[in-house]
């Protein structure tokens, strides 16, 4: 393995913005941006062929601070907005990054129309199972037990899981991986980016400020002992087994990636000429 | 012949039937014969609640000249069945004039018409039809119509030949059927005066949405997201095919928060964007709405308003969502509202909403209703119009690039993705001018600032309004109140009362000196609309300075305006 | 000492090696140095800054050695369990309350861990230069160490209620 190699003109720095974060210090969030400046580092995309979309929450603050273009848009929407601009701009890599309430609860169904869509974009989801930027809410992936003031004793609501749900509205691509391994996260990415169609990549990325007991997560995780599979059966019976922590891709599927309507070209006359008794 | 009207030479036609009666298509063929014969006309639709084989009924008014609105009466109902017809008594005004035209197999004329005191003129429909080989009494019934209207059995032949184009037993039939129809009519020895005809080479046939699709392409709209609501889903239809040949394209979203959020995100990429959908859509579109004016990005949304609040009235016309368009969203939110005035106003002033969008980087309303929306006119081919707003586009390695700069107009370049040299983020949070999130009070005030001065530095003044005639009152009024006005007015004149227009294209932002040089001289002023509340009315109090008395017409849907009502308010209110 | 102790380096694949540790620290410390600049510990803020500095001087000096390794992926270069480098901090361990001590602790552990992972790669070395380059850099680390843990000494112990935040997070959003 060549390990040194020749000088690329896109370092990790070159997709970072001057913009310092506001997220708390320890959060996976930072590793999360880190990995993905990483990624497109490997990928060496010039930044401004890359487009950063997201709506609202902690991770959601994301796109600024790339030097990339960056959409951070309301609460929930950020699939849509990313679904649009590839679909009106193909040739832009697209990445749609969030939080586990803006794209599990509120942003829920374009979570599945986008898997179901396959459109070529990558969606990464910060998941610390908590509402951060409104002081430490349950969201949907929260463990039932989980107390806060909203829902005192837990919500005793089942979880919701993502990794199930992406498989079975169609992602083309699924993985998990831990903010804790930036390099490993950047990898996911990388490969999230070339796989054609829909990429879905949940990053567990701890709250060290509402969910301190998730720094445990660095030593429950570990890589998935198996290879990724095309079968989405296979898969979803791997993910669904799993304890939760099973990092690395755990599906690549071979869907064909959305393709928009086409038609011959006309002109406007000849569009109007319809019109005409 | 509405002989009431001293402006419009017209023949109202409305066919009611059901269950798979053929009236719609009937209706349909016998707008495009008058069309083909030189005539103009409008055809509207109503309907029951079922998705099939509920009862319906085509509406049609035949003129001499453009007709955008109904009148006040029918010339003829034509029943192919009564079941359920009597649920359209009042949208089908019938007086002692009128012809009733039924099949007396179907029973007696319905008291709900029979009271006009209209003449029944018993024509045996499915008799007649059952006697050509494959014949539907539809097409006896077209015949029938066709003939009342002066139009030629050949002109019907045309047009019915245009629909059924695969030929055969089918076209073979149908026009046997239109000429035994055509037939009866002669027998029964009616018939009404004749309108006179024009030149047919030239015009067009469309609908309102058909019209406001085409506005969307020719203001340069290349990318539409649709999720599908009525009465707004045909613009999409219409646009799904149209766009991919043009360049463009169009996406199904799952609902209107992610369609407004697709057209968002493909006008962040540098697209021309539309979506278009009615009240309850209107209503999951605010957020985002609000999200396009802080991230200052170019977006059409064409709302057809239908009956509200709630689910209310999907396929009737109403203007009650005026409210909900200029004040919706949240915040400070300066952005543009244009109504097209008619149906034939859907393209233009959907192609000016474009242009406003693209060049000022914010979002237009569109908001036509279902009255036009779903209505079919003839009309001379629309001119095209001097409008190609193209967005002010940052230059590649712009130095210090700064996407929401403060410039003196308040329009700032946007960069497109893509683009070396001027990345940026742009964000729904209040932000500085370089779209860095800011809760600054400078910032804040400043980018206010900024997004309201795009607005009021734009030039408004070619297509803000219609204002039309003389006069020391004037009756103002907006969207599809516009056409039984001119109507009215039009009357009134003729009764010697000499009365302004005033017809406003552009809703917001408010335009009041504009509204106060068009009303100069004006001593008082009725103001018409489709509300129960008096939203217009109440908004014109709010942010115009009405120079004068003002009075109020005001009324609910879905029954459309008529000339009539409105001229006699007009007697009333504006000739004392 | 596992995966990269088993591999062997030619030496300029060492260097490689060497760079990339270097240039990651120095990065991670400025980034850390950000976060406490954001979060008002200046203190905190400026010594990693000043660990940055010195991180940097090697990656420098490394970078002298003629090979650019800009693309690296250290993901190949794991060295036991960590999922970093073994000179970076992870950024995990940061708290906007972190006191000089903490900070000082952390970089000691990372130039710990740096210098048992050159003594493991100097013990496996295929050839002697390669020995020698690790062998030497092991007891630069050692020393770095050292020098930490002296400066370490130097300062008092951080609270027992060091985290401890007088007022609740705030709503951001």
């Amino acid at each position: 393995m060549n390990i040194a190699t020749a000088p690329q003109p896109f370092s990790a720095n070159d997709y970072k913005s001057d913009y310092k974060p506001v997220w708390c210090p320890g959060c996976g969030d930072y590793s999360v941006l880190l990995a993905f400046t990483k990624a497109m580092a490997q990928l060496q995309r010039p930044p401004e062929e890359i487009a950063v979309i997201s709506g609202i929450g902690c991770s959601s603050r994301i796109p600024a601070y790339t030097n990339c273009y960056g959409f951070h848009g309301v609460h929930g929407r950020a699939l849509p907005v990313g679904t649009g601009l590839k679909v009106a701009r193909p040739e832009l890599t697209v990445i749609v990054a969030g939080g586990d309430g803006d794209g599990f609860s509120i942003g829920g169904n374009h979570f599945l129309h986008a898997c179901r869509r396959n459109i070529d974009i990558t969606y990464i989801v910060m998941d610390n199972r908590v509402y951060g930027m409104t002081k430490g809410q349950p969201s949907p992936t929260t463990e039932p037990d989980w107390d806060s003031a909203l829902a005192p004793g837990g919500t005793g609501l089942r979880p919701f899981h993502p990794l199930v749900i992406a498989l079975a509205s169609g992602a083309n691509f699924v993985a998990r991986g831990f903010s804790g391994d930036p390099n490993g996260c950047a990898d996911l990415i990388v490969q999230a980016v070339r796989h054609p169609g829909f990429s879905f990549v949940e990053i567990l990325s701890p709250c060290v400020t509402f969910r301190p007991d998730q720094r445990e997560w660095g030593k429950m995780v570990h890589a998935a002992p198996v290879n990724p599979t095309d079968d989405a059966a296979r898969a979803a019976r791997r993910i669904m087994t799993d304890d939760g922590f099973n990092t690395g891709v755990l599906y690549a599927g071979n869907r064909a990636p959305f393709r928009p309507q086409t038609a011959p070209a006309a002109g406007l006359d000849a569009i109007e000429a319809e019109f005409a008794l | 012949m509405n002989r009431d009207n001293a402006a419009i030479q017209s023949l109202s036609f409305a066919i009611v039937g059901s269950g798979g009666a053929g009236v719609m298509t009937a209706g349909q063929m016998l707008l495009d014969a008058a069309a083909r014969a030189g005539l103009c006309g409008l055809m509207s639709r109503s309907s029951g609640p079922q998705i099939r084989g509920g009862e319906a009924a085509a509406l049609l008014r035949l003129a001499s000249t453009q007709v955008e609105s109904h009148g006040d009466r029918f010339d003829v109902l034509l029943a192919v069945d009564w079941q359920n017809a009597h649920r359209f008594a009042s949208e089908i005004p019938i007086d002692a004039r009128s012809f009733v035209v039924g099949d007396p197999a179907e029973g007696a004329v319905p008291e709900a018409f029979s009271a006009a005191g209209a003449r029944i003129v018993p024509v045996p429909l499915k008799a007649i039809a059952k006697k050509v080989p494959g014949g539907r009494p539809n097409m006896v019934a077209l015949g029938a119509l066709g003939a009342l209207a002066g139009i030629g059995a050949e002109t019907l032949a045309r047009a019915i030949e245009a629909t059924l184009q695969k030929g055969g037993e089918a076209l073979k039939s149908s026009l046997a059927a239109m000429q035994a129809g055509m037939a009866a009519v002669a027998e029964a020895g009616v018939s009404l005066p004749r309108l006179a005809a024009g030149q047919a080479a030239g015009r067009w046939t469309i609908t309102g949405n058909e019209a406001t699709g085409l506005g969307a392409v020719r203001g340069g709209v290349r990318f539409v997201a649709a999720y599908p609501i009525t009465p707004a889903t045909e613009i999409l239809e219409w646009l799904s095919s149209a766009l991919p040949r043009v360049g463009g394209t169009l996406v199904q979203a799952e609902d209107e928060l992610a369609s407004i959020n697709m057209a968002i995100g493909a006008s962040y990429g540098g697209v021309p964007s539309l979506t278009a959908t009615s009240g309850p859509g209107l209503s999951l579109m605010t957020e985002a709405l609000g999200l396009a004016v802080a991230a200052e990005i170019p977006l059409v949304v064409v709302d057809v308003m239908r009956g509200g609040p709630s689910t209310g009235i999907p396929t009737k016309s109403e203007q009650a969502d005026l409210n909900i368009a200029l004040y919706g969203l949240h915040g400070d939110a300066p952005h543009v509202v244009v109504a097209p005035n008619s149906i034939a106003d859907c393209l233009p002033a959907t192609q000016w909403a474009v242009h406003l969008a693209e060049t000022l980087q914010v979002p237009a309303l569109v908001l036509p209703d279902q009255s036009m929306g779903q209505s079919r006119i003839v009309l001379e081919r629309p001119a095209s119009l001097p409008l190609a707003g193209a967005r002010l586009v940052a230059e590649p390695e712009t130095a210090n690039y700064r996407r929401y700069a403060l410039t003196p107009s308040g329009i700032s370049p946007m960069a497109r993705p893509g683009t070396r040299g001027t990345a940026y983020t742009a964000d729904g949070l209040e932000h500085s001018e370089r779209g860095i999130p800011s809760s600054q009070a400078g910032d804040h005030l400043a980018q206010l600032d900024k997004r309201a001065r795009k607005l009021d530095h734009a030039d408004y003044s070619r297509y803000w309004a219609e204002i039309e005639g003389e006069g020391d009152v004037a009756v103002v009024t907006w969207g599809s109140c516009t056409a039984p006005v001119r109507e009215a007015l039009a009357r009134a004149r003729a009764e010697g009362v000499k009365a302004r227009l005033v017809s406003l294209r552009l809703l917001a932002p408010a335009q009041p000196e504009r509204l106060a040089a068009a009303l100069a001289g004006v001593r008082r002023i009725l103001v018409v609309e489709q509300t129960h509340s008096g939203q217009f009315h109440r908004y014109l109090r709010a942010a115009f300075d009405l120079p004068c008395e003002t009075r109020v017409f005001h009324r609910a849907g879905p029954l459309p305006m008529r000339p009539g009502e409105i001229h006699s308010k007009i007697v009333k209110e504006l000739a004392a | 000492m596992t995966a990269g102790g088993e591999r062997r380096y030619s030496v300029q694949e060492f260097y490689a090696l060497l760079y990339a540790m270097e240039h990651e620290a120095a990065e991670r410390y400025d980034e850390l140095a950000n976060q406490m600049e954001t979060h008002n510990n200046a203190p905190v803020a400026s010594l990693f800054r000043e660990l940055a500095a010195i991180e940097r001087k090697h990656a420098v000096k490394l970078q002298s050695h003629g090979q650019s390794v800009q693309a690296i992926r250290p993901r190949d270069l794991l060295l036991g369990a960590s999922f970093e480098l073994p000179e970076t901090a992870p950024l995990d361990r940061a708290h906007y309350l972190m006191t000089p001590a903490h900070a000082l602790a952390l970089a000691l552990e990372n130039e710990e861990q740096a210098a048992r992972c050159f003594d493991a790669l100097a013990a496996a070395a295929p050839d002697d230069e390669v020995r020698k380059l690790a062998a030497d850099m092991a007891a630069e680390e050692h020393r770095h160490a050292a020098l930490i843990r002296a400066k370490l000494a130097g300062l008092p112990e951080p609270p027992a209620d060091w985290d401890q935040d007088l007022d609740p997070p705030r709503f951001s959003e």
